[in-house]
Protein backbone atom coordinates (compact mmCIF):
# COMPACT_ATOMS: atom_id res chain seq x y z
CA UNK A 1 0.00 0.00 0.00
CA UNK A 2 2.34 2.30 1.12
CA UNK A 3 6.36 1.52 -1.43
CA UNK A 4 4.86 0.90 -4.53
CA UNK A 5 3.98 4.44 -4.23
CA UNK A 6 6.91 5.79 -2.36
CA UNK A 7 8.36 8.11 -5.45
CA UNK A 8 4.79 9.79 -5.75
CA UNK A 9 4.79 10.95 -2.15
CA UNK A 10 8.40 11.71 -2.06
CA UNK A 11 8.05 13.63 -5.07
CA UNK A 12 4.92 16.02 -3.65
CA UNK A 13 6.53 16.12 -0.23
CA UNK A 14 9.40 17.56 -2.22
CA UNK A 15 8.07 20.06 -4.05
CA UNK A 16 5.80 21.05 -0.94
CA UNK A 17 8.15 21.51 1.18
CA UNK A 18 10.72 22.63 -0.63
CA UNK A 19 13.65 20.46 1.25
CA UNK A 20 14.73 16.77 1.25
CA UNK A 21 15.01 16.27 4.57
CA UNK A 22 11.81 17.80 5.30
CA UNK A 23 10.51 15.60 2.33
CA UNK A 24 11.75 12.51 3.58
CA UNK A 25 10.51 13.36 7.82
CA UNK A 26 6.86 13.99 5.93
CA UNK A 27 6.83 10.50 4.23
CA UNK A 28 8.11 8.64 6.96
CA UNK A 29 5.05 10.20 9.33
CA UNK A 30 2.42 10.15 6.10
CA UNK A 31 3.54 6.33 6.01
CA UNK A 32 3.24 5.34 9.60
CA UNK A 33 0.36 7.47 9.53
CA UNK A 34 -1.08 5.54 6.76
CA UNK A 35 -0.05 1.95 8.61
CA UNK A 36 -1.84 2.79 11.57
CA UNK A 37 -5.01 4.07 10.08
CA UNK A 38 -5.05 1.05 7.32
CA UNK A 39 -7.77 -0.48 9.43
CA UNK A 40 -9.54 2.03 8.34
CA UNK A 41 -9.09 2.00 4.65
CA UNK A 42 -12.13 1.19 2.93
CA UNK A 43 -11.36 2.73 -0.28
CA UNK A 44 -10.40 1.53 -3.49
CA UNK A 45 -7.60 4.14 -4.42
CA UNK A 46 -4.87 3.71 -1.87
CA UNK A 47 -2.42 5.87 -4.13
CA UNK A 48 -4.80 8.74 -3.88
CA UNK A 49 -5.32 8.06 0.27
CA UNK A 50 -1.69 7.64 0.61
CA UNK A 51 -0.83 11.05 -1.18
CA UNK A 52 -3.93 13.13 0.94
CA UNK A 53 -1.95 11.77 4.01
CA UNK A 54 1.17 12.96 2.98
CA UNK A 55 -0.37 16.18 1.66
CA UNK A 56 -1.84 16.78 5.25
CA UNK A 57 1.71 16.07 6.55
CA UNK A 58 3.32 18.28 4.52
CA UNK A 59 1.05 21.08 5.09
CA UNK A 60 1.02 20.04 9.20
CA UNK A 61 4.72 20.71 8.95
CA UNK A 62 5.36 23.90 7.20
CA UNK A 63 2.48 25.63 9.58
CA UNK A 64 5.01 24.68 12.28
CA UNK A 65 7.65 25.92 10.39
CA UNK A 66 6.06 28.93 9.13
CA UNK A 67 7.23 31.00 12.35
CA UNK A 68 11.03 30.30 11.58
CA UNK A 69 10.67 30.72 7.61
CA UNK A 70 9.15 34.13 6.54
CA UNK A 71 6.54 33.70 4.22
CA UNK A 72 4.53 36.54 2.40
CA UNK A 73 0.77 35.98 1.10
CA UNK A 74 0.95 35.91 -2.58
CA UNK A 75 0.38 39.29 -4.27
CA UNK A 76 -1.47 39.68 -7.53
CA UNK A 77 -0.25 43.04 -8.04
CA UNK A 78 3.42 42.09 -7.72
CA UNK A 79 3.08 38.58 -9.81
CA UNK A 80 0.76 39.18 -11.94
CA UNK A 81 2.90 40.11 -15.07
CA UNK A 82 -0.08 41.52 -17.03
CA UNK A 83 0.37 41.43 -20.98
CA UNK A 84 3.30 38.91 -20.76
CA UNK A 85 1.36 36.01 -22.01
CA UNK A 86 0.53 37.94 -25.06
CA UNK A 87 4.79 37.31 -26.56
CA UNK A 88 4.27 33.67 -25.02
CA UNK A 89 4.26 31.61 -28.47
CA UNK A 90 4.97 27.85 -28.00
CA UNK A 91 8.65 28.13 -29.28
CA UNK A 92 9.85 30.39 -26.87
CA UNK A 93 7.82 28.69 -24.47
CA UNK A 94 10.23 25.52 -25.40
CA UNK A 95 13.17 27.77 -24.80
CA UNK A 96 12.54 28.67 -22.01
CA UNK A 97 12.17 24.99 -20.73
CA UNK A 98 14.93 23.79 -22.20
CA UNK A 99 16.81 25.07 -18.83
CA UNK A 100 16.02 22.78 -15.87
CA UNK A 101 16.92 25.09 -13.42
CA UNK A 102 14.62 27.76 -14.49
CA UNK A 103 11.20 25.36 -14.86
CA UNK A 104 11.69 24.25 -11.88
CA UNK A 105 11.67 27.83 -10.44
CA UNK A 106 9.17 28.60 -12.50
CA UNK A 107 7.21 25.56 -10.63
CA UNK A 108 8.44 26.78 -7.02
CA UNK A 109 7.17 30.35 -7.76
CA UNK A 110 3.48 29.11 -7.57
CA UNK A 111 1.95 28.92 -4.63
CA UNK A 112 1.03 25.76 -2.75
CA UNK A 113 -2.07 24.43 -4.13
CA UNK A 114 -1.45 25.40 -7.73
CA UNK A 115 1.86 24.01 -7.73
CA UNK A 116 -0.08 20.54 -5.91
CA UNK A 117 -2.41 20.49 -8.61
CA UNK A 118 0.31 20.98 -11.12
CA UNK A 119 2.53 17.81 -10.11
CA UNK A 120 -0.18 15.57 -9.01
CA UNK A 121 -1.74 15.84 -12.66
CA UNK A 122 1.73 16.42 -15.03
CA UNK A 123 3.93 14.06 -13.03
CA UNK A 124 1.83 11.29 -11.17
CA UNK A 125 -0.86 11.84 -13.81
CA UNK A 126 -3.68 11.74 -11.34
CA UNK A 127 -6.98 12.68 -12.51
CA UNK A 128 -8.95 16.16 -11.87
CA UNK A 129 -11.03 13.42 -9.43
CA UNK A 130 -8.26 11.92 -7.45
CA UNK A 131 -6.73 15.58 -7.18
CA UNK A 132 -9.65 17.54 -5.72
CA UNK A 133 -10.01 13.94 -3.53
CA UNK A 134 -6.36 14.99 -2.22
CA UNK A 135 -6.77 18.63 -1.86
CA UNK A 136 -10.48 18.19 -0.78
CA UNK A 137 -12.04 20.43 -3.14
CA UNK A 138 -14.54 20.26 -6.03
CA UNK A 139 -13.07 18.84 -9.52
CA UNK A 140 -14.11 22.75 -10.89
CA UNK A 141 -11.17 23.98 -8.41
CA UNK A 142 -9.38 21.74 -9.73
CA UNK A 143 -9.29 22.44 -13.01
CA UNK A 144 -9.00 26.07 -12.04
CA UNK A 145 -6.18 25.86 -10.24
CA UNK A 146 -4.30 23.84 -13.19
CA UNK A 147 -5.54 27.05 -15.69
CA UNK A 148 -4.20 29.75 -13.62
CA UNK A 149 -1.02 27.58 -12.80
CA UNK A 150 -0.38 26.98 -15.97
CA UNK A 151 -1.06 30.65 -16.89
CA UNK A 152 1.72 31.35 -14.25
CA UNK A 153 4.20 29.51 -15.64
CA UNK A 154 3.83 30.62 -19.19
CA UNK A 155 3.86 34.17 -17.88
CA UNK A 156 7.18 32.93 -15.75
CA UNK A 157 8.88 31.78 -18.69
CA UNK A 158 7.74 34.88 -21.46
CA UNK A 159 9.22 36.40 -18.91
CA UNK A 160 12.69 35.00 -18.42
CA UNK A 161 12.71 34.96 -22.57
CA UNK A 162 12.32 38.70 -22.42
CA UNK A 163 14.92 39.06 -19.93
CA UNK A 164 16.98 36.80 -21.53
CA UNK A 165 16.80 38.98 -24.79
CA UNK A 166 16.86 41.94 -23.17
CA UNK A 167 20.55 41.41 -22.01
CA UNK B 1 -69.92 16.75 -58.04
CA UNK B 2 -66.32 15.56 -57.13
CA UNK B 3 -65.04 15.54 -60.45
CA UNK B 4 -66.63 19.48 -60.28
CA UNK B 5 -65.10 21.12 -57.36
CA UNK B 6 -61.78 19.23 -58.28
CA UNK B 7 -60.65 22.25 -60.77
CA UNK B 8 -61.83 24.50 -57.57
CA UNK B 9 -60.38 23.19 -54.91
CA UNK B 10 -56.66 23.00 -57.31
CA UNK B 11 -56.88 27.02 -58.27
CA UNK B 12 -57.32 27.19 -54.22
CA UNK B 13 -53.99 25.18 -54.02
CA UNK B 14 -52.36 26.88 -56.76
CA UNK B 15 -53.33 30.79 -55.41
CA UNK B 16 -52.11 29.51 -51.95
CA UNK B 17 -48.88 28.14 -53.04
CA UNK B 18 -47.78 31.28 -55.46
CA UNK B 19 -48.64 33.40 -52.08
CA UNK B 20 -46.79 31.50 -50.16
CA UNK B 21 -43.71 31.33 -52.73
CA UNK B 22 -44.25 34.85 -53.31
CA UNK B 23 -43.78 35.90 -49.49
CA UNK B 24 -40.95 33.52 -48.81
CA UNK B 25 -39.20 35.36 -51.95
CA UNK B 26 -39.71 38.32 -49.85
CA UNK B 27 -38.55 36.99 -46.39
CA UNK B 28 -35.91 35.07 -47.73
CA UNK B 29 -33.19 37.75 -47.32
CA UNK B 30 -34.24 38.54 -43.98
CA UNK B 31 -34.00 34.66 -43.06
CA UNK B 32 -30.39 34.69 -44.31
CA UNK B 33 -29.20 37.69 -42.21
CA UNK B 34 -31.00 36.12 -39.48
CA UNK B 35 -29.56 32.43 -40.23
CA UNK B 36 -26.00 34.37 -40.84
CA UNK B 37 -25.98 35.80 -37.29
CA UNK B 38 -27.43 33.37 -35.17
CA UNK B 39 -24.58 30.85 -37.18
CA UNK B 40 -21.65 33.75 -36.14
CA UNK B 41 -23.03 34.04 -32.88
CA UNK B 42 -22.86 30.31 -31.79
CA UNK B 43 -19.44 30.45 -33.61
CA UNK B 44 -18.67 32.80 -30.94
CA UNK B 45 -20.02 31.45 -28.38
CA UNK B 46 -18.16 28.27 -29.24
CA UNK B 47 -14.66 30.53 -29.57
CA UNK B 48 -15.34 30.99 -25.41
CA UNK B 49 -16.85 27.78 -24.79
CA UNK B 50 -14.14 25.87 -26.41
CA UNK B 51 -11.11 28.30 -24.59
CA UNK B 52 -12.52 26.90 -21.59
CA UNK B 53 -12.58 23.85 -21.85
CA UNK B 54 -9.34 23.58 -23.88
CA UNK B 55 -6.92 22.64 -20.60
CA UNK B 56 -10.15 19.83 -19.67
CA UNK B 57 -10.05 18.99 -23.31
CA UNK B 58 -5.76 18.32 -23.04
CA UNK B 59 -5.75 16.77 -19.76
CA UNK B 60 -8.62 13.82 -21.33
CA UNK B 61 -11.06 15.15 -18.77
CA UNK B 62 -14.07 15.83 -21.05
CA UNK B 63 -16.55 13.75 -21.94
CA UNK B 64 -17.44 12.34 -25.64
CA UNK B 65 -19.78 15.36 -26.19
CA UNK B 66 -17.81 18.17 -25.62
CA UNK B 67 -14.82 16.40 -27.14
CA UNK B 68 -16.45 16.44 -30.29
CA UNK B 69 -18.02 19.86 -30.37
CA UNK B 70 -14.41 21.29 -29.19
CA UNK B 71 -12.60 19.03 -32.20
CA UNK B 72 -14.89 20.00 -34.78
CA UNK B 73 -14.51 23.89 -33.71
CA UNK B 74 -10.75 23.43 -33.72
CA UNK B 75 -11.37 22.42 -37.61
CA UNK B 76 -13.17 25.63 -38.43
CA UNK B 77 -11.31 28.35 -36.09
CA UNK B 78 -7.56 29.37 -36.36
CA UNK B 79 -7.85 31.22 -33.79
CA UNK B 80 -8.86 28.37 -31.13
CA UNK B 81 -6.63 26.17 -32.82
CA UNK B 82 -3.59 28.51 -32.20
CA UNK B 83 -4.34 28.55 -28.72
CA UNK B 84 -4.72 25.09 -28.66
CA UNK B 85 -1.34 24.69 -30.05
CA UNK B 86 -0.01 27.19 -27.55
CA UNK B 87 -2.15 25.23 -24.44
CA UNK B 88 -0.56 21.71 -25.80
CA UNK B 89 3.26 23.23 -26.01
CA UNK B 90 2.48 24.37 -22.36
CA UNK B 91 1.53 20.71 -21.38
CA UNK B 92 4.87 19.19 -22.58
CA UNK B 93 7.04 21.95 -20.96
CA UNK B 94 5.06 21.08 -17.62
CA UNK B 95 5.26 17.48 -18.00
CA UNK B 96 8.91 18.07 -18.63
CA UNK B 97 9.26 19.79 -15.00
CA UNK B 98 11.86 16.99 -13.57
CA UNK B 99 10.53 14.66 -10.88
CA UNK B 100 12.38 14.41 -7.35
CA UNK B 101 13.39 10.55 -7.57
CA UNK B 102 13.19 9.46 -4.08
CA UNK B 103 16.67 9.00 -2.08
CA UNK B 104 18.05 5.60 -2.12
CA UNK B 105 17.36 5.00 1.70
CA UNK B 106 14.27 6.37 2.12
CA UNK B 107 12.72 3.09 1.44
CA UNK B 108 14.92 1.47 3.82
CA UNK B 109 14.24 4.03 6.47
CA UNK B 110 10.23 3.67 6.01
CA UNK B 111 10.71 -0.02 6.23
CA UNK B 112 12.04 -0.19 9.76
CA UNK B 113 10.15 2.39 10.80
CA UNK B 114 7.35 0.13 10.00
CA UNK B 115 9.08 -3.21 11.26
CA UNK B 116 9.59 -0.99 14.95
CA UNK B 117 5.84 -0.35 14.49
CA UNK B 118 4.36 -3.32 14.05
CA UNK B 119 6.64 -5.53 15.98
CA UNK B 120 4.50 -6.87 18.49
CA UNK B 121 2.77 -7.96 15.80
CA UNK B 122 5.07 -10.04 14.44
CA UNK B 123 6.22 -11.16 17.76
CA UNK B 124 2.60 -12.92 17.59
CA UNK B 125 2.78 -13.84 14.32
CA UNK B 126 6.27 -14.78 14.24
CA UNK B 127 7.55 -16.37 11.26
ZN1 LIG C 1 -12.78 29.70 -32.05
Amino acid sequence: MILPHLDAAYNLARWLTGHDQDAQDVVQEASLRAFRAFDGFYGENGRAWLLTIVRNTAYNLLQKNKSLRQTTPFDEELHGNAGASECATPLSLLRGAEDEQNLRAAVEALPDEFREALVLRHQDGLSYREIALIAGVPTGTVMSRLARARARLKDFLAKGNREEEAS
Amino acid sequence: MVTFKQPKAFRAVDSALSEWLSSLVRWLPILRQKAHNLLRNSAMNNCEQTRQWLDAYLDNELDPVNTLKIEQHLLACAACLQAYEEQRALGQVTRAVPRYPAPAGLRERILSALRAESDPLTSIHSC
